[in-house]
């Protein structure tokens, strides 16, 4: 079943096209890596599915109910973490659970409970200062348990870690991935290596709609093969390279795409037939940045 | 209207935890001690000065102080209380969007005319509970200090001066509901405030004016009956409810 649903979704900010017939689905118990670069309009899909944006055109279904602008009765369903979320910093993280609990509706009872599981899970258990105290990490957790609260059926992440250091980063990405049992997650990100690590789906978003979509690991077959990168020792032996080797100049370093190890070898003969002294030589395999470089065109 | 209780209850916390609640309580108090302990010092300041008067050609004789002087000063004081008010609650509702507290709340289901009204109410108690304080406590000391029958109608002359700053706390809301930053709610207010009483300069229409509600002094000695400014309560109601009513409207279609 599909936790949620985005049907030819249009969005316009005047005369500039955000969203152009967008369309994809999250499956229940999935982290869904949603990818593009800044300004692709990944935050305004995230706005329109909290109900938060009014769509220009287009359909959106949380566990197949419809969202409304404004007030929509699927935010029931779901758990937003902002990409720096701001809290009531003259709150303790309890006190913010407990406000979250209780605009939820939820009982007093189940607010502790569920607050203490909470609290333990993105290690802030022990915490008794108030919230202006807290780092920009410490924050980013205490969002998670905000948004897990009402143990909503799908988790909404906008770029939680664009903004944090290597550790905050994986500490945040090993909370998402454990919540993953109890919640469909949506992860918008353009850190790649995040989406590698954690998502079991992927879609990139390129000018407006879906480019590529699919698991990783099917993304990364879409590529037909790996590249070998030449860095030639004098600059200006690149072009001369480049035409032996039937490859392309970026920067200095000559690529040869979806090169086979067949291929490999006969480029180390003809490097070495030729003698053009080399820095260093890679055979790189795909990963998803090559991917997205190419479905962005650069 | 999902999260009105809550959110109020967590409204209130704020004013508590942030310490506006105290710098109210101690304003109220001080400026309802003030009022008549200064009345009642008046005489006495002004025998001090007296022989520095008379040097100067200035021959003071006899100053006395009555209720009227008290209920004077506290009518003066009002306005200042008010604008400090204005000052500290004008950010309430701009700095929740502009600071994006608010929308954790909002995808959890508050609606956005509970995230309002619990604004809107928990300003209005906390007004009007300090405002009635510092009434009382005025009215204790001027009891006390003065068995003349000075003023009348004190009751109902406060009553208007309330109708007076619950529309312009209201009118605040109304502005904040779709105004950026608290910086344009406060201009706003005051613009509006300070448009009615250049237009009160003229007699013909000062009496459909709300700031004619506030001209307490010639309501409680009688120079003016409260039947007089029927009109200005009138239109003071109508501004009220209408900016009340404004304010749940435009929040609901702010941008976030």
């Amino acid at each position: 079943m599909n936790i949620l649903e985005v049907k030819d979704l249009h969005k316009s900010f005047g005369s500039k096209t955000v969203l152009d017939g967008l369309t994809f689905s999250v499956s229940e118990g999935s982290v869904f890596g949603f990818i593009g670069r800044n300004g692709a309009g990944k935050t305004t899909t995230m706005k329109m599915i909290l109900g938060l944006l009014q769509p220009g055109s287009g359909e959106i279904t949380v566990c197949g109910e419809r969202v409304r602008y404004g007030n929509t009765p699927t935010n029931k369903y779901v758990g937003c973490l902002p990409d720096v979320p701001e809290f009531y910093s003259y709150m303790t993280a309890r006190e913010y659970l407990r406000l979250c609990g209780e605009v939820t509706g939820m009982k007093q009872s189940e607010i502790k409970k569920r607050s203490g599981e909470l609290l333990e899970l993105v290690g802030l258990a022990n915490e008794k200062h108030r919230i202006k105290g807290y780092s920009r990490g410490m924050k980013q957790r205490l969002g998670i348990a905000q948004a897990l609260i009402n143990k909503p059926r799908l988790l909404i992440c906008d770029e939680p870690t664009s903004a944090l250091d290597p550790l905050g980063r994986k500490e945040i990405l090993e909370i998402i991935s454990s919540a993953r049992g109890e919640t469909s997650v949506i992860f918008s990100t353009h850190i790649l290596s995040d989406v590698e690590k954690i998502c079991d789906d992927t879609a990139i978003l390129e000018k407006g709609r879906i480019a590529l979509c699919g698991t990783v690991s099917e993304l990364k077959a879409k590529r037909s093969g790996s590249d070998v990168q030449i860095v030639p020792a004098s600059a200006g032996d690149a072009e001369k390279t480049a035409q032996l080797l039937g490859g392309e100049v970026h920067s200095g370093t000559v690529i040869v795409k979806n090169a086979s190890q067949d291929k490999m070898l006969s480029i180390l003969k003809t490097i070495s037939e030729n003698r053009i002294p080399i820095l260093k030589i890679e055979h790189t395999e795909p990963d998803l940045e090559q991917l997205f470089m190419e479905v962005i065109g650069k | 209207m999902n999260g009105f209780s809550p959110f109020l209850k967590k409204e209130f916390f704020e004013l508590y935890r942030k310490g506006r609640l105290l710098l109210f309580g101690i304003l109220f108090v001080f400026f309802g001690i003030e009022a008549p302990a200064l009345a009642k010092l008046t005489p006495a300041l002004f025998k001090m000065m007296s022989d520095e008067f008379e040097q100067q050609g200035v021959i003071i004789k006899d100053v006395t102080s009555t209720a009227a002087t008290s209920w004077e000063q506290f009518f003066g004081n009002l306005p200042v209380i008010l604008i400090v008010f204005v000052i500290v609650f004008a950010g309430s509702v701009t700095s929740e969007f502009s600071s994006g507290s608010i929308i954790p709340f909002l995808t959890k289901g508050l609606s956005r005319t509970a995230f309002m009204l619990s604004k809107l109410t928990s300003a209005l108690i906390t007004w009007s509970a300090g405002l009635w304080l510092c009434f009382g406590i005025t009215y204790a000391y001027t009891a006390y200090f003065w068995k003349d029958s000075s003023v009348q109608s004190l009751i109902p002359t406060l009553l208007l001066w309330w109708l007076y700053s619950v529309m312009v706390i209201c009118l605040m809301f109304f502005f904040a509901s779709f105004l950026q930053t608290h910086i344009q709610v406060m201009i706003c207010t005051g613009g509006v405030v300070f448009a009615m009483s250049v237009i009160g300069i003229a007699d013909s229409v000062k009496k459909y004016l709300p700031s004619t509600l506030t001209a307490s002094m010639d309501l409680c000695t009688g120079a003016r009956s409260i039947s007089s400014v029927t009109p200005a309560i009138i239109i003071a109601a109508l501004v009220t409810v209408c900016c009340a009513i404004f304010s749940l409207v435009l929040i609901g279609r702010r941008k976030i």
